[in-house]
């Protein structure tokens, strides 16, 4: 019995085992500049964190592929992406208003949007080779645009692929998560630019105090 | 039963142990906006 309790941890010592938890640092995300010909002023609400386990970005797997440990991170994400996301629009020539994600926010007129949002997934796995490890990472974002008069939804997900190592420490995995992340940030200024460029800007309704203005001017 | 007949049991469970996938193999096709105003159509 002791033979092969010995036998079975010299094979899970062997196959590679990782017991403790990696720490990645992904804030904060780089910025993008993409060119518009109809720069916009919005409202941009916090992102919200839908993910189903907030817990962990990623799962650390031993040599048979079985998960030992979790990938954490110190950082708040959709803060992360918001701020990424932000600097970008406004880099790209946007206006941009911060506001929090349950802030009571009016209908936007005219050409003002309201831009609000969910970060539903943030998740690395390594693929287990006989003699190296590669990484598949993604991120998935939903984003919603609110205009004067309509409500547009788009699902941005990037994927990123780590190419065959020996080994796959902290650095690859955070490698790995920032791409993706980085990704779906210029993934999402890229489709709000197209959207954009598509809905036509809505006429200005003129205020009430104005019409009577009007009217009182008439003979 | 042999010594070395465990480690091959144990490697072998090893391989056939399914572990459920976290990330997809391959990305999935680009979404597109959609219209989602209560009262439109599809949209694009």
């Amino acid at each position: 019995m002791l033979r092969l309790a010995a036998l079975w941890l010299a094979g899970v010592c062997a196959s590679g085992c990782a017991f403790m938890n990696q720490s990645v640092q992904l804030a904060p995300l780089p910025s993008f500049t993409e060119r518009t010909l109809a720069p916009r002023r919005v409202v941009l609400r916090e992102l919200v964190d839908a993910r189903g386990d907030t817990s962990r970005v990623g799962v650390v797997k031993n040599g048979w592929g079985m998960e030992t440990a979790s990938v954490v991170t110190p950082d708040e994400l959709p803060g992360a992406v918001s701020d990424a996301l932000a600097d970008s629009l406004i880099a790209s020539g946007w206006t941009v208003v911060r506001a929090a994600s349950n802030a009571a926010v009016p209908v936007p007129r005219g050409e003002d949007w309201v831009l609000s949002g969910w970060l539903s997934s943030v998740m690395s796995e390594p693929i287990m080779g006989v003699w190296t490890i590669g990484l598949r990472a993604e991120a998935e974002l939903t984003l919603e645009v609110r205009t004067a008069s309509r409500l547009f939804r788009r699902t941005l997900r990037a994927f990123h692929l780590e190419p065959d190592n020996l080994v796959c420490f902290a650095g690859c995995v955070e490698e790995g998560l920032r791409a993706a992340l980085s990704q779906v940030v210029h993934d999402a200024v890229k489709a709000l630019m197209e959207l954009s460029e598509r809905v036509p800007p809505q006429s200005v309704e003129p205020a009430p105090t104005l019409l009577y203005l009007r009217l009182e001017a008439l003979p | 039963m042999r010594w070395w007949l465990w480690l091959v049991l144990f490697a072998a469970l090893g391989c056939v142990h399914d572990v459920p996938r976290h990330v997809p193999d391959r990305p999935p096709p680009p979404a597109a906006w959609e219209d989602v105003t209560p009262d439109a159509g599809t949209g694009w």
